[in-house]
């Protein structure tokens, strides 16, 4: 029997505004990417990237208490 | 292609390495291990590497925290709606993602798709022989009962035809499930793996035949 082949998934905005994130970042030598997923139980590929989108773009805050 | 899993042993032995670091030969450790001293310490390890820790003005869901590792620059963005505890387990988490991936970067990968898939379904990466807890092995399990080896065709062809919302209707399997099995390489490889199987049970069908059957059923019950 051939192999059965997946069948790419159509991706949305979110998912194709974080794969050109990545892919423009690799061009800056991006070499490896994690996350610490919270509550993913209704999640999907494309809400998923929507906030890790929004996390890149959010301003940076202080954290007077992490090493405290 | 998918980085290799780590070894359970292997995880372990670098976080006693890091307690024995941070906290010393102090017994017990202090109950509130410095995320300080724990920064210091991956410093220390990995010192070709800038690491940069941003609280980003954002309220977290589905993700406390983000890793971007470069050649010489780790940038970890978590999320400030956190609270303390929240916010330095997910930096320790990050922290040790930097320390258990080997410099040769074996396990690295920037495959943002296939790495979401893989959290969002619990489902880890598809290597074989690869060591993995057993509520990911039951996730597994679940899958292929449901959504059986033996409907996996027409399960495709349907596919051609509906959304994955409407087989998870149709299945009534949650829809992320029914994607993972349609669109990633989960597909050729339980295929692959089914196969084998198959291909085993014909041989013991056929032992059954030669007599073997009592034999063949005392294995399956795990009696000698």
């Amino acid at each position: 029997m051939n192999a059965i082949q997946p069948i790419k998934a159509p991706q949305g905005p979110e998912t194709r505004k974080f794969l050109a994130w990545i892919e423009g970042e690799r061009a800056k030598g991006l070499q490896d990417i994690s996350f610490f997923p919270l509550n993913t139980a209704h999640s999907t590929v494309e809400t998923f990237s929507g906030e890790v989108n929004r996390l890149l773009e959010a301003p940076t805050l202080p954290d007077p208490d992490l090493f405290r | 292609m998918k980085p290799p899993g780590h070894r359970l042993c292997d995880a372990f032995l670098i976080a006693r390495s890091v307690v024995d670091q941070v906290a010393g030969r102090q017994v017990p450790p202090p109950w509130e291990m410095p995320l300080s001293a724990v920064l210091e310490h991956t410093k220390r390890v990995l010192p070709e590497l800038q690491i940069d820790l941003q609280r980003r003005d954002f309220a977290a869901d589905q993700v406390a925290s983000a890793l971007f590792r470069y050649p010489q620059r780790a940038l970890i963005l978590y999320a400030g709606s956190l609270n303390i505890c929240w916010r330095r387990f997910a930096l320790c988490k990050e922290l040790a993602h930097l320390l258990i991936d080997d410099k040769g970067g074996r396990h690295f990968s920037t495959d943002g798709e296939a790495i979401i898939s893989e959290l969002i379904t619990q489902i880890p990466h598809l290597e074989p022989e690869s060591e993995m807890s057993s509520e990911m092995v039951t996730v597994l399990i679940a899958m292929e009962i449901l959504l059986p080896w033996r409907q996996r065709r027409a399960l495709l062809e349907t596919s051609r035809l509906h959304s994955d919302a409407h087989l998870a209707l149709r299945c009534r399997v949650p829809e992320k499930f029914i994607h993972h099995l349609l669109h990633t390489d989960y597909l050729p490889f339980s295929q692959s793996l089914n196969e084998r199987l198959d291909g085993e049970a014909q041989s013991s069908f056929d032992g059954m035949r030669d007599g073997n059957a009592v034999l063949y059923g005392r294995a399956l019950l795990g009696e000698s």
